[in-house]
């Protein structure tokens, strides 16, 4: 009987694997076909291949589409799982959001041209003269909001459809670049890591900018001559030194600048980052620190505006081991283009100013912004990975 | 030697006395009350750092998924970006579409934009000229009222300049807007080679929280550059975060920890739009822990307590059958 039963208990677990075998395949996503893909770039394509057009869509599809969002409303107490119960008569993509700026209701200063689905759907247009005069300002989101003042404008974004920096906000590559969790910088508390919005990116951003103090000099040439006219030394406040005739913090309007101002009178210089430097620490193949400037011209005088790239507190490898692999950078207005296709030597951007590619900036010209990017190409070998690198900016203004 | 089954019966604790001698006093470190104090200290600190662990335990796991529910939220948000987009493309590649808008043609645009807009999940869809003239707004009911001109928007002003690059000028951005702020998706529509305006697909940033907020289990608020908020699927009203500390995250940060409101507490990180951090997101849910790290205190207190009595009650079994060996 024994004998039976280990004869019985070794054709089982033999037979186990080819069972298991035999069984179904558990269905796995797809990695090229499940994530949402943005695509800013192509147009739509039709099947042979060339950029199409569509069609125009039938009036029906209003009704059709209403109708079938009507479908979509939680009907069920299950209707999410059972995991809480559904707020029924609610549509899954209803909204559970407010403004906190309490910005009221506001007339239509369009007149309504049509209605469709009963109402659920309408179009406004003008069909005549503008009933309300067209003297309405416009809502461009530059005006005046309650509770904010003038909002801050986001950084355009940049061109082409760029690798999407690593999401170190949350759930990202910290921006150690040693992998998840990662010391805290700042005295914040670093708890990302993980598989969120930047996984599988090999772009790093820069550890946040460390409130060490910070020396930017704007050079004013005037008639061929170059004359200082002030420092700025900035330690997550601006504060002014003064030094040769300038003298004067860069001013902050609307709020944007309390920690990033780089500027002197003449030349107003905001940095999206405190302290005007730039840090790529944690170096990998393909890693880039980016950092943007706004410019504003503040003087009477047109500006033509240079800059120089100034060795900080780390002059390691990065900086040219492997001349060609070294550190690259780039500086360009993204409201004029994307970046250069080949990144320029980090050392030619040393020793010298270089004219920056934007046009030359006119008392009362819009403030341009300019991102500059370290980044380390993808080539690079190992004696330039896990470096850091920090740079300061000198900036000149040619009138 | 006698073998018995309840030894201390025949274990005689009192000390031989010695005729003509005294009993040498107690040394400190034996007793009773020293004891006795040393056993109630440990049994307290016990307590307070059961209570105390727990507490973090439950606060790291909470942590843990505020950190999950913001990494939700901006791949959520691509979500939405990607209907917006699809909703401007779909716009600004219809036949007639520009024709009609170089025309000023109304009536012509809203037989051709509204179907698409109802066809689409973007309550907002506005068709504007170069100079910002909004010439068609299709709203979904209950969406905020069309204005008359977007002249001046930032967002515009590149789509046009750049209709011709390699993004035909399309992007998206987060847009603070009289009526409030509003997740932006716009592209350039191009007659031949000319743009002759641009559409723009919008959805209320509240709106954009508060479907993400579902999708995510935990309250996001946006605040601004300058740590203002401006949007929240929450109930309260959030305080805004310190200036530098909203630079910071915008800049590249680490994830900063506070509580928002009360004992909700909230984890910042960015809000990404169009791969650009566009503003500082909260995920924030409510603080239980100290409501764990009590009960573990109680059940801890009430354990050692019971240990306590279980002891007391064997040692008071042993005294009361020692006395009756004795009589």
């Amino acid at each position: 009987m024994k004998r039976l039963a280990v004869l019985a208990a070794t054709i089982g677990a033999l037979a186990a694997p080819a069972l298991a075998h035999a069984a179904p395949p558990i269905a796995r996503p797809n990695p090229a076909v499940y994530p949402v893909v943005l695509d800013y770039t192509n147009p739509l394509f039709g099947p042979d291949g060339a950029p199409t057009t569509l069609a125009p869509l039938g009036q029906a599809a209003i009704q059709a589409s209403t109708n079938d969002g009507a479908y979509l409303t939680f009907e069920r107490q299950g209707d999410l799982g059972g995991f809480i119960p559904a707020p029924l008569g609610r549509l899954a993509l209803s909204s559970g959001g407010r403004d906190v700026l309490a910005p009221g209701t506001h007339k239509a200063q369009i007149p309504l041209f049509a209605q469709a689905a009963g109402g659920k759907v309408s179009s406004f247009t003008f069909t005549g003269s503008n009933p309300l005069g067209g003297n309405q300002p416009p809502d461009n989101g530059k005006q005046t909001v309650p509770g904010i003042g003038f909002p801050v404008q986001p950084p355009p974004p940049t061109g082409g459809n760029t690798v999407p920096p690593a999401n170190q906000g949350f759930g990202g590559r910290p921006n150690t670049g040693k992998g998840s969790g990662g010391a805290p910088p700042g005295g914040t508390t670093t708890t990302g890591g993980g598989n969120g919005g930047g996984g599988g990116t090999t772009t790093t951003r820069p550890k946040p900018p460390p409130t060490t103090t910070t020396t930017t000099t704007t050079t004013t040439t005037t008639t061929g001559a170059t004359t200082t006219t002030g420092t700025t030394t900035t330690t997550g406040t601006t504060t002014t030194t003064g030094g040769g005739g300038g003298g004067g913090g860069g001013g902050c309007t609307g709020g944007t600048c309390a920690s990033g101002s780089c500027g002197v009178p003449g030349l107003q210089i905001d940095s999206n980052l405190p302290g005007c430097k730039v840090v790529l620490s944690g170096a990998e193949p393909s890693s880039s620190a980016p950092e943007i400037f706004t410019i504003t011209n503040t003087s009477n005088t047109p500006y033509t505006v240079s800059l120089e790239v100034v060795r900080a507190g780390n002059n390691g490898p990065l900086w040219g081991t492997d001349p060609n692999n070294a550190l690259r950078m780039a500086a360009w207005a993204p409201s004029l283009g994307g970046p250069p296709v080949t990144f320029p030597f980090l050392s030619s951007w040393t020793g010298h100013f270089s004219a920056l590619a934007i046009p030359i900036l006119n008392p009362g010209d819009p403030p341009i912004q300019v991102e500059v990017e370290l980044y380390l190409p993808a080539a690079a070998g190992n004696a330039d990975q896990n470096k850091e690198a920090d740079i300061t900016f000198k900036f000149q203004a040619q009138g | 030697m006698a073998v018995t089954e309840d030894p201390w019966l025949a274990w005689n604790d009192e000390a031989p006395l010695r005729a003509g001698r005294e009993e040498p006093p107690d040394r400190w470190y034996r007793r009773r009350e020293l004891h006795l104090a040393i056993g109630i200290a440990v049994a307290v600190l016990t307590v307070i750092f059961a209570g105390d662990r727990a507490a973090a335990g439950a606060r790291a796991t909470l942590d843990s998924r505020l950190v999950q529910a913001g990494a939700g939220a901006d791949a959520g948000l691509v979500d939405i970006e990607s209907e917006q987009l699809s909703a401007v493309r779909a716009v600004a590649f219809t036949q007639g579409v520009a024709q009609a808008l170089a025309a000023h043609d109304g009536p012509a645009l809203n037989r051709l934009v509204t179907p698409i807009q109802a066809n689409s999940t973007v309550p907002m869809v506005d068709v504007v000229e170069p100079d910002g003239k909004v010439l068609l707004a299709v709203r979904a009911k209950g969406a905020p009222a069309p204005v008359a001109s977007r002249k001046g928007l930032q967002a515009l002003g590149q789509a046009l300049r750049t209709a011709h690059g390699v993004r035909g000028g399309r992007l998206s951005e987060v847009v603070i807007y009289r009526s409030g702020p509003t997740l932006l998706t716009i592209s350039a529509i191009v007659l031949g080679n000319k743009p002759v305006g641009a559409v723009l697909a919008m959805t209320p940033l509240a709106d954009v929280l508060g479907r993400l907020s579902q999708e995510v289990g935990a309250d996001l608020t946006a605040y601004d550059a300058v740590g203002d908020p401006i949007a929240t699927s929450a109930s309260f009203t959030p305080k805004r975060v310190d200036s530098d500390t909203a630079q910071t995250l915008m800049g590249g940060g680490a994830i900063v920890t506070r509580y928002v409101y009360a004992d909700h507490r909230e984890k910042l990180g960015r809000l990404v739009v169009d791969h650009q951090p566009d503003a500082v997101l909260g995920a924030s849910l409510e603080d239980d822990s100290n409501v764990t790290g009590r009960m573990v205190s109680i059940y801890t207190a009430l354990g050692i307590l019971c240990t306590v009595l279980i002891l007391a009650g064997y040692w008071a079994r042993v005294v009361v059958a020692r006395r009756r060996g004795r009589a």
